[in-house]
């Protein structure tokens, strides 16, 4: 049979050829380095470097320690840094972020650090800007020969390209509450209790999301304590709090189990402070080789000045040396240091220290690259479609009032799924709490195309040029495509969802996992009126049996990615009678 | 070690990131599937040829994860399929992280290289009138019009005569075009 696409099968055996070349040398992969600095962007992604295994549950802060955070929460609620947003003004963070990934390279074990400096711009309406530079070369801690060597070949290797983008439509602040609105930044609460109920509600379920969908990742296995204190970082670092809130979330910390002040600390920068810390916790690095793989014991620490209550650093320092690449204890493995944040009136601009007060200086010239990301999900008016409406009581049941107020609100996060383009007000349905606390909406939309969905444009480098073609085939494929509804169920919180389905569609059964292809996968399927139950057949005869309620069946199945779904459902009514059985694709 | 002809999809799959030999022979079995799987969803073959690309590139990035005990090559190489088209959508444009990973360039893509994908992968209708039929009868389908393959050969393949194979041709074909009539 003659392939298709000759190319991709050329370039593909091409790129295997590669792969196995560099793996026989030894030494680190190129491509992966470059995607390393790719994802580094994210603080988040920096984090995933090193891990914390588990945490040493010690007692509270004791009265002199409590009364330091207190002097620091009285500080940040007398104003400083306390900026209001108002319209065309933006909310400006510079950070330098550094994460540590452990190498088999040049024929032993190593460790590989790169430095990332991020400035953020955020306006109130969503708009802004993304910057992210490497800053120098990655360190190399290994042998002296070894790193003379390393930084011979690194010099004469091609720069990674820095991101640098205009954001028109960004969703709102990023943060470890969830995407946010100004407004959304503005109602977060101003008590301590409130404070550590939302820190603590967003870091079990981000843990449990991440347990769920990425069981392999080393960032699954935080423990609470520090997915608590990097929440508490990102909050303080890249949301314009107000006073009462800054000074909350340093009165919350009094209330963290194991979490232990140390008066004195020094941050990557080299600035002092005093820190907040967890002990007793123990990283391992991504891809490290041999004895580096083994976990080492960290500290999490949370650096910020007393005096003003402003943060300053978060990091994860070593508690003992790693003398095979001369790594000494205290050495931050990973760390986020902010420099700078503040508010400015344009993208060009930005906010820097000069002795101790900070002012505004030009900006590097503003990129020509513009991210348009997707057109915000719309709520629209209109009846849901008779053809949904007959098969499923969920829609056909009068809405609740707060069903009716989502309704009649503006749209929320959890609702602008990124696959629609337009959902139905009269369709929202607040689905019975899954067993497993994940909140289920269902709502009747119309799919966002391919064609409708936001364009970059300038942003180099271009991938492919079937992209190009993609692009300015869209508007054309836009105005042909048929526009019919689709039925979802999404999820309150996190990223479990079920794909939108066309009624035509109905026996499909979807299921999601992580790209690590572990178990469990989350298998959802949304079931017409008259079935009770259904019941799945996976391979090996083992049979799964579901109820029904509100036209949805959720349930989790310990298996594979790929074997995840089952090989034939059947739909059951009351009386055990076989509606339908329907066999896998 | 047997020809790349001989191996199961399972054995090939284990070494496609590091074999290009056994990569290019998954390849071939499987391009026409998997290029067909995103003409069902997203009905443009260069769009469709984009996806692929990217989900090659992923299979190779991640086949020294494959662990045959868990499921087979097909399923593996699927649910990758699926996890690409995902985060393209919600990306709003093709994911080409693994592309961009393993180093793969600009895909040599013409108007007649997109028409022959289009042609051969089938309408989105088709393909998914392919998946509603039963396992026995899309698998004769889709060896016998998409592979191309003789019916003694699979015959052979499936363990059982050239005739039974012919039945069940004939029986998805007037089953798919049912299924498509019927199509709203």
């Amino acid at each position: 049979m003659t392939p298709l696409l000759p190319d991709l099968e050329r370039q593909l055996r091409q790129a295997v050829r590669d792969r196995r070349a560099e793996q026989s040398a030894q030494r680190p992969a190129r491509p992966k380095r470059r995607a390393m600095a790719l994802v580094a962007v994210a603080a988040a992604i920096a984090i995933a470097a090193v891990i914390a295994l588990a945490a040493g549950i010690g007692a509270g802060p004791s009265l002199s320690e409590a009364q330091a955070l207190e002097r620091a929460a009285e500080a940040a609620g007398r104003g400083l840094a306390a900026p209001t947003l108002t319209p065309g003004e933006y909310w400006y963070v510079r950070s330098v972020t550094a994460g540590t990934t452990g190498y088999r390279a040049l024929g032993s074990a190593a460790l590989i650090q790169s430095r990332q400096t991020t400035e953020i711009w955020q306006s109130t309406d969503g708009s802004g800007r993304e910057r992210t530079v490497n800053d120098g070369l990655p360190l190399f801690f290994g042998t002296p020969v070894a790193r003379a060597r390393f930084r011979r070949e690194e010099a004469r290797a091609p720069k990674p390209v820095p991101v640098d983008e205009l954001l028109p439509h960004s969703t709102g602040f990023r943060s470890p509450l969830g995407i946010l609105t100004y407004s959304q930044v503005q109602a977060l609460p101003s008590t301590p209790e409130a404070m550590l109920h939302a820190i603590r509600h967003a870091a079990e379920h981000s843990l449990t999301e991440l347990r769920l969908q990425a069981p392999e990742s080393p960032v699954a296995e935080e423990s609470l304590a520090q997915t608590e204190l990097e929440s508490i970082a990102g909050i303080l670092a890249d949301l314009p709090l107000s006073p009462q809130q800054r000074a909350a979330t340093f009165r919350m910390t009094e209330k963290l189990p194991g979490v232990i002040y140390i008066p004195h600390v020094t941050d990557a920068l080299g600035r002092s402070g005093a820190a907040l810390a967890s002990n007793g916790l123990s990283y391992r690095f991504i891809d490290g080789g041999g004895e580096l793989s083994k976990p080492v014991s960290v500290r999490e620490e949370l650096i910020f000045d007393p005096s003003t209550g402003v943060l300053l650093a978060q990091q994860r320092a070593l508690l003992s040396s790693i003398p095979s690449v001369g790594l000494p204890a205290g050495y931050a493995v990973q760390y986020t240091a902010y420099v700078s944040s503040g508010v400015v009136t344009s993208t060009t601009e930005r906010f820097v220290k000069r002795g101790l007060t900070e002012v505004v200086a030009p900006a590097a010239p503003a990129p020509t690259c513009t991210n348009e990301g997707p057109p915000p999900t719309q709520l629209v008016a209109g009846a849901i479609p008779s053809t949904l409406a007959s098969r499923f009581a969920v829609l056909r049941r009068p809405q609740t009032s707060e069903e009716l107020n989502l309704a009649n609100g503006s749209i929320s996060q959890t609702l602008a799924t990124p696959g629609l383009g337009r959902v139905l007000r009269s369709s929202i349905r607040i689905l019975k709490t899954h067993p497993a606390g994940v909140r289920y909406y269902m709502v009747v939309g119309y799919r966002r195309s391919f064609a409708d969905l936001g364009r970059s444009a300038g942003c180099s480098p271009p991938v492919t040029a079937s992209e190009h073609r993609l692009e300015l085939a869209a508007q054309k494929a836009a105005r042909r495509a048929a526009v019919r509804p689709v039925l979802c169920v999404v999820a309150a919180e996190g990223p479990v969802s079920f794909p939108c389905t066309e009624p035509s569609e109905l026996d499909m059964i979807g299921y999601e996992t992580s790209d690590y292809g572990r178990p469990p996968a989350v298998v959802t399927g949304i079931i017409p009126d008259g079935v009770t139950k259904i019941e799945a057949v996976y391979p090996h005869g083992r049979t799964v049996l579901v109820p029904v309620t509100d036209n949805l069946v959720i349930y989790r199945v310990h298996l594979p990615a790929p074997n995840a779904a089952p090989k034939e459902v059947r739909w059951l009514r009351s009386n055990g009678e076989v509606l339908r059985r329907i066999t896998s694709r | 070690m047997k020809p790349q002809g001989e191996q199961s999809d399972e054995q090939l799959l284990l070494s496609a990131g590091r074999d290009e030999e056994s990569l290019g022979a998954f390849y071939v079995r499987y391009e026409h599937r998997v290029i067909a799987f995103f003409m069902r969803a997203v009905g443009r073959g260069d769009l469709a040829a984009d996806l692929t690309a990217e989900t090659f590139a992923s299979l190779v990035e991640s086949a020294e994860r494959y662990d045959p005990a868990l499921g087979k090559a097909d399923g593996w190489l699927f649910g990758i399929a699926r996890n690409v088209l995902a985060r393209s959508r919600e990306r709003g444009r093709v994911e080409d992280r693994a592309r961009r990973s393993i180093g793969l360039g600009v895909l040599a893509l013409d108007d007649e290289a997109i028409e022959r994908i289009e042609a051969t992968a089938g309408s989105a209708d088709a393909v998914l009138a392919l998946g509603s039929l039963p396992e026995d009868q899309r698998d004769a389908v889709i060896e016998r019009v998409v592979n191309e393959r003789g019916y003694e050969e699979i015959a052979s393949e499936l363990e059982c005569s050239p005739s039974v194979v012919r039945k069940r041709v004939s029986r998805g074909l007037a089953a798919m075009r049912n299924r498509i009539k019927e199509m709203p």
